[in-house]
C-alpha cells in the first residue's frame, strides 16, 4: 500500500509543479459565473478559438464572482495571474485603485467606446472619460409579474409605481394570496438600483465618483423611506422576504408561482421564462409617484486587462475583446443567458431582424431602455471601496430590522456607520492615491 | 454489574436507544428522502415512507452534477493526506527518537505547537502562501535585490488540497510515543546485529508500529475526506473541488422552486458512503485512533 | 532519546519533508498573520504600510468583533457542554452490560464518517420551516419556528448539528475511561450502600476526570473552528449575523471583503485567544483534576 501511495504522492507533487506554465500563443481568461451562464461563456470562448487560429483562449471558471476576485488577488500577488479577468460591479473601485489593471480604453485606443450604451459605460468610466473595463455580461433590474395571479384579482397590467404595486398587492392579499410581492432584500435590488433610478444618493460625492472621502447617505430620504416601507408592508402581509417563502429563495418562489411579483435582474429572465412561459410579464422597475425616473445601473460583470503581461499576450487579449464586442457573439450570449446587449450595434441587430419577436430577446430592449434614461450624478454607478463587504453589512443590519431586533431606521444608521468605517479604512489603505 | 437492577438497565437501554435514534435520524431522513420523487417532497415535505426513486436520484447525482469527478478529488486528497502524514511523521519520529541529533527536542516542540492552532484558524494567510509557495525564497531574494526565482501556486491542485493538512504534528507525536513505549533492548540488539538505520526502520520498527500506523492512516483519511474550510478556499474550480464542498455548493446554487432535496440527500449519501462504510467496518481502528490521541 | 544512529545527513533527510511543510504551511502563515496585523495591506499588493497597533485598535473598537467573539464563546460553552454531557450519559449507559450496548458502540461512532457540511444540509432539511419535522408546529402556530429569520432558531440548529458531530470522539474516550474503572470499586461502593446514582457521582466521574478534562480541552478548541462547515452550509452566518462566529467572520472579511489586514488581525487575536484557553486548561484545570484523584 505504502509504496504505491507514495509513488502516487510523488507523482502528484511533480505533476502539479508542471501544471502552471504560461504558453505564449495561449492566454487565459478567468470568470466567476456558474451554470447556464458558464456554458454561454464557454460557447463564446469556443467560437473565438474556432474563428481564428492565431490565438487560443483558455477560459477558466473560478466558481463565483467573489472567489474569482480573491483568486485574482492572490494570483496577482504571486504574479501568476491571467491577462483577462471578469470582475463584478461591486469590485469596481477596488480594481481601479489596485494598480493591477490597465484601462481598456488605453489597451484599445482605436475602439469607439461611445458605441456602448451610456448606462453600461458610466459604471466603469472615470470622471475623465477613460473606460476601465469592457462590459460583458450586463444586466439591470426589471420588474416581473405572474399574469395568472394578477388576472385573478382583475389586474391585467404590471404596475409601474410603488403605489400601484401596493394596490395590487393589497388586492392579492385580500384574495388570500400568500405572497403578493417577494424580495431577498439584497442591496443591489432594494438599495443600489432603487436609489439610482430615483436619483437619490447611496453615498455623497456622487456615490464616490468625486473622491475617496465619500460617506454613505442612504439612511435618509427616499431610500430609507423605501426600506421602512418594505418592513411595514411585510408586517401587513403585502411583501414577503425570501426566508418567509416555502422555496426559501425569492426568484424560486416566483418561478413556483408562490409569489406574484418580484424585482430581479434581467439575468433571471431565461429561468423565469422557462418556468412560467406566457404567464410571465415584464416591465420597468417601479417608481414612487412624483419622482422623475433616472437610469438603472448596469449589473453583472465586465472584463479587465491585467498588468504584467508581454505584448503577444496583450495582442491576443485585444483580439478576444474585439471578438466579444461584435454583435453576433453578443447576441449568441444574450440569447442563452438573458443578459442585455451592451452596444448600440448589437441592439440594432436585434431590432432589424426577426429576433424582435423572439421571446428570448424580449428583455433586451426593456433592459437597455431602463439603462438608457437620462441620469444624474447618483445614477452613474457605485464607486465605493470595500463595497462587497458593505453589501454583507447592509444585508445583516436590515435582516435585524426585518426580524424585529431593531427598528429599520436604527438598522440603516448602523449600516451607515459600519459602512463609513469601511470607507475610511479604504481611504487609509490607498493613502496618497488619487481617484482616476 | 453489582446488583441486578432491571429498572436501571431499562433506563440505560432507553438512553442508548434515544442516542442511536439521534445519530441515525439525519441519516435515515437522508436515505428516505433520497428514495422519493421531487414532487413528493414538494407537496408532502419530510416523509418517513420510502419511495422508489433511490436509484433514479443516485443516477442523477452521477449524470447531472460534478460530484463524480469531485469524489475522485476527495479520494486522492484524502489518500495524499493520509499517506504523506504517515510517511513524514514516521520519518520525523524515527529521526527524533533513534538518531543523535542535538536539536531533536526543540524540533519536537516546534512540531507540537501545530496541534494547538488548527488550519481553519490561519486559513487567510495559509491561502496566500499556497498561492505563492515560493514566497519564502522570493522574500530572501528580494533582500538581495534579485528578482523572484519561483512563481508557483498550488491552489486548485491535489497537492495544494493536501499539503497544509499534512503540516501538523499529531502523527509525529503518536509515533514518538509508540517508539518510546517499545522495549529499549530491541533497537540495541538490532544495532548489535549490525542492522543499519534503514533496515532497522523497515524490518523492525515498521512491523512493530503497525497498529498506530493503520489507526493514524484511517483517521487522517477520514479527516482529509471530511475537511471543509481548506478545500473550500484551496480549490475554487468546480473540477478541482472536493465532494464535500461540491455538495454544499450544489445545495446553495441549485435553481428550483424548492431545493431539490431528494437529489441533495442522494448526493449526501454518495459523498458520505466511503467514509461512513470505513467507520462502520473499521470501528476498532477508530476507537484505537481515539485512544492514541488521548495519550 | 535513544540516539542510536550517528548519521547526521540521514537524520536531516528524515526530518526534512515534514519540517519543510510545517515551516511553509504553519509557521509562515502564522508569521504573516501577525505581520499583516501591523500593516495596512492593499489587496493587490504594491502598498503595505506599517500602521502599528491601529488595526488592533480598529478591531477591538468594532462592536461586530465583540459580538462574534461573544457568539463564539456562547457556542463554545453551550455547544461543548452538550457535546460532552450527552455522550457522557450515553457512555454511562453503554458501560452497563445490556443488549443495546454493542450496537450502540458501533452506531454512535458513525458521525465521524460524515462531514459537518454534509450533515448540515440534512439538518437544514429537517429544520425546514415548511417541509421539515417542525412544519406541523408552524402550521398550528405560524412563524414559531423559522431559522431563516429567527437568530435563536438558527443558532439552536447549529448547536444540534455540532453535538451530533461531537458524539463519536467524546463517547469513545469517555467510555474507555469508564471501562477502566475497576469493578472492585463498584462492589465496594455498593457494599457501603451507595446506590447507582451515587456511584456515578462518587466513583465513576472522579475516576474519569482525566478523560473529561481531555474531552473538554479538545472540544473547546474544536468548537472555535469546527462550526465553520455547519455555518457555511446551514446559515451563512445569518440571519442578521446571529450565527457569525469569529471563524466565519474572518473568512467573510478575508475572502469576500478582501480586508487582508482586518482578517489577519482577527486571526492573530483568535490565535492568542485559543492559546490562552489551552494554557488555562493545562495550568488550572489539569492541576485540579490531579488533586481530585
Amino acid at each position: 500500500m505504502t509504496v504505491r501511495a507514495t509513488a502516487a504522492a510523488l507523482c502528484a507533487l511533480a505533476c502539479t509543479a508542471l501544471s502552471n506554465p504560461v504558453n505564449a500563443a495561449n492566454f487565459e481568461f478567468w470568470y466567476g459565473n456558474t451554470g447556464k451562464i458558464e456554458e454561454a461563456i464557454q460557447a463564446n470562448c469556443a467560437s473565438f478559438n474556432a474563428a481564428q487560429s492565431e490565438h487560443k483562449v483558455t477560459c477558466v471558471g473560478q466558481g463565483g464572482y467573489e472567489v474569482a476576485m480573491q483568486k485574482a488577488i492572490a494570483a496577482y500577488r504571486s504574479k501568476t495571474h491571467p491577462v483577462l479577468i471578469q470582475f463584478f460591479d461591486a469590485g469596481t473601485l477596488d480594481l481601479l485603485l489596485s494598480n493591477a489593471v490597465v484601462p481598456v480604453s488605453e489597451v484599445l485606443p482605436d475602439v469607439d467606446w461611445n458605441s456602448y450604451i451610456g448606462g453600461a459605460r458610466s459604471y466603469y468610466e472615470t470622471s475623465k472619460g477613460a473606460l476601465w473595463s469592457q462590459p460583458y455580461n450586463a444586466s439591470t433590474l426589471i420588474f416581473y409579474g405572474n399574469r395568472e395571479a394578477l388576472a385573478s384579482v382583475g389586474v391585467s397590467e404590471l404596475p409601474t409605481t410603488w403605489e400601484g404595486v401596493i394596490k395590487v398587492a393589497t388586492k392579492l392579499r385580500d384574495a388570500g394570496h400568500a405572497c403578493p410581492y417577494a424580495t431577498d432584500g439584497h442591496p443591489w435590488r432594494v438599495l443600489e438600483q432603487f436609489a439610482a433610478r430615483h436619483g437619490a444618493p447611496v453615498a455623497t460625492k456622487g456615490n464616490g465618483f468625486a473622491g475617496l472621502d465619500a460617506e454613505y447617505a442612504f439612511n435618509a430620504g427616499l431610500p430609507a423611506k423605501h426600506m421602512e416601507n418594505l418592513a411595514g408592508w411585510r408586517k401587513d402581509g403585502l411583501v414577503r422576504l425570501a426566508a418567509d417563502t416555502r422555496a426559501g429563495k425569492f426568484a424560486d418562489a416566483f418561478n413556483a408561482g408562490e409569489c406574484a411579483m418580484i424585482e430581479n435582474s434581467t439575468g433571471g429572465y431565461s429561468s423565469h421564462l422557462a418556468a412560467l412561459g406566457d404567464k410571465l410579464m415584464v416591465g420597468l422597475a417601479p417608481m414612487y409617484e412624483g419622482v422623475e425616473r433616472r437610469n438603472t445601473l448596469v449589473g453583472g460583470a465586465s472584463i479587465y486587462v491585467m498588468k504584467g503581461h508581454g505584448e503577444d499576450q496583450i495582442k491576443a487579449a485585444r483580439a478576444f475583446l474585439d471578438f466579444l464586442r461584435d454583435p453576433a457573439p453578443q447576441l449568441e450570449f444574450v440569447k442563452a443567458t438573458g443578459y442585455v446587449p451592451v452596444t448600440q450595434a448589437a441592439l440594432d441587430l436585434i431590432k432589424t431582424t426577426d429576433r424582435a419577436s423572439d421571446p428570448a430577446f424580449a428583455v433586451a430592449e426593456l433592459g437597455v431602455g431602463s439603462m438608457d434614461v437620462a441620469g444624474n450624478e447618483y445614477s452613474r454607478g457605485i464607486r465605493l471601496g470595500f463595497f462587497v463587504q458593505f453589501r454583507d453589512i447592509f444585508m445583516e443590519e436590515t435582516q435585524k430590522a426585518f426580524n424585529g431586533e431593531k427598528p429599520m431606521q436604527a438598522a440603516l444608521d448602523s449600516a451607515k456607520t459600519r459602512g463609513d468605517e469601511l470607507l475610511r479604512r479604504f481611504q487609509a489603505t490607498y493613502a496618497g492615491v488619487t481617484l482616476p | 454489574m453489582v446488583e441486578n437492577t432491571k429498572s436501571i438497565d431499562r433506563v440505560a437501554g432507553l438512553i442508548l436507544a434515544l442516542g442511536m435514534g439521534f445519530v441515525l435520524l439525519p441519516l435515515v431522513v437522508a436515505l428516505v428522502t433520497a428514495t422519493q420523487a421531487y414532487e413528493t417532497v414538494l407537496t408532502g415535505g419530510l416523509s418517513w415512507l420510502p419511495g422508489d426513486q433511490l436509484l433514479v436520484n443516485i443516477a442523477r447525482v452521477f449524470e447531472e452534477t460534478a460530484l463524480p469527478g469531485q469524489l475522485v478529488n476527495s479520494f486522492v486528497a484524502a489518500m495524499l493526506v493520509a499517506t504523506l502524514k504517515c510517511l513524514f511523521a514516521f520519518m520525523t519520529a524515527l529521526a527524533i527518537v533513534f538518531f543523535q541529533i542535538r536539536w531533536g527536542g526543540a524540533l519536537f516542540a516546534l512540531t507540537l505547537v501545530t496541534i494547538m492552532l488548527p488550519l481553519d484558524l490561519r486559513v487567510i494567510t495559509t491561502y496566500q502562501v499556497a498561492a505563492d509557495v515560493g514566497m519564502p525564497v522570493n522574500l530572501v531574494l528580494d533582500v538581495f535585490g534579485i528578482g523572484p526565482l519561483m512563481r508557483l501556486s498550488v491552489l486548485d491542485t491535489w497537492f495544494g488540497l493536501a499539503a497544509p493538512l499534512v503540516a501538523h504534528g499529531t502523527g509525529t507525536f503518536l509515533f514518538r510515543q509508540a517508539f518510546l513505549a517499545m522495549p529499549r533492548d530491541l533497537p540495541r540488539a538490532a544495532v548489535m546485529d549490525g542492522a543499519g538505520p534503514v533496515r532497522f526502520a523497515l524490518d523492525i520498527l515498521l512491523p512493530l508500529s503497525r497498529a498506530p500506523l493503520i489507526a493514524l492512516f484511517i483517521m487522517m483519511f477520514l479527516g482529509g475526506w471530511t475537511q471543509y474550510l481548506w478545500p473550500l478556499v484551496a480549490a475554487s474550480r468546480p473540477d478541482m473541488q472536493t465532494a464535500v464542498v461540491g455538495l454544499s455548493r450544489l445545495a446553495n446554487d441549485m435553481p428550483g422552486a424548492v431545493p431539490d432535496y431528494p437529489l441533495i440527500m442522494a448526493g449526501a449519501l454518495v459523498v458520505s458512503a466511503i467514509p461512513l462504510a470505513m467507520v462502520a467496518l473499521l470501528q476498532r481502528f477508530i476507537v484505537r485512533g481515539y485512544a492514541l490521541s488521548e495519550k | 532519546m535513544l540516539a542510536l544512529f550517528p548519521q547526521r545527513w540521514l537524520a536531516f533527510a528524515l526530518i526534512l519533508p515534514q519540517t519543510l511543510l510545517i515551516a511553509l504551511f504553519f509557521y509562515l502563515p502564522v508569521y504573516l498573520a501577525f505581520y499583516w496585523s501591523f500593516t495596512l495591506e492593499r489587496p493587490f499588493g504594491g502598498g503595505s504600510e506599517f500602521v502599528g497597533l491601529q488595526n488592533y485598535a480598529r478591531v477591538l473598537a468594532d462592536p461586530e468583533f465583540w459580538r462574534s467573539l461573544r457568539l463564539t464563546f456562547v457556542f463554545m460553552v453551550i455547544g461543548s457542554t452538550l457535546a460532552i454531557v450527552i455522550p457522557l450519559i450515553l457512555a454511562l449507559a453503554a458501560d452497563r452490560h445490556i443488549r443495546l450496548s454493542q450496537p450502540a458502540r458501533n452506531i454512535l461512532v458513525w458521525p465521524k464518517g460524515v462531514a459537518g457540511a454534509s450533515i448540515g444540509l440534512v439538518f437544514v432539511f429537517i429544520f425546514n420551516p415548511f417541509l421539515g419535522l417542525l412544519a406541523p408546529l408552524n402550521a398550528v402556530f405560524p412563524g414559531i419556528w423559522n431559522p431563516r429569520i429567527d437568530g435563536a432558531d438558527a443558532f439552536t440548529m447549529i448547536v444540534v448539528a455540532h453535538v451530533w458531530g461531537g458524539i463519536p470522539f467524546n463517547f469513545v474516550v469517555l467510555l474507555s475511561g469508564l471501562q477502566a474503572v475497576p469493578q472492585v470499586l463498584h462492589r465496594a461502593a455498593a457494599l457501603d450502600g451507595a446506590g447507582p446514582w451515587r456511584r456515578v457521582r462518587d466513583v465513576q466521574l472522579p475516576l474519569i476526570a482525566p478523560q473529561l478534562f481531555l474531552t473538554f480541552a479538545l472540544e473547546f478548541t474544536e468548537s472555535v473552528t469546527g462550526a465553520f462547515g455547519l455555518i457555511d452550509s446551514m446559515t451563512e452566518g445569518g440571519p442578521g449575523g446571529s450565527t457569525t462566529l469569529l471563524v466565519y467572520k474572518i473568512y467573510v472579511d478575508g475572502f469576500r471583503g478582501y480586508d487582508l489586514s482586518g482578517a489577519a488581525t482577527q486571526t492573530a487575536l483568535l490565535m492568542i485567544f485559543v492559546l490562552i484557553l489551552t494554557a488555562f486548561q493545562f495550568l488550572v484545570l489539569e492541576r485540579r483534576v490531579r488533586y481530585e484523584r
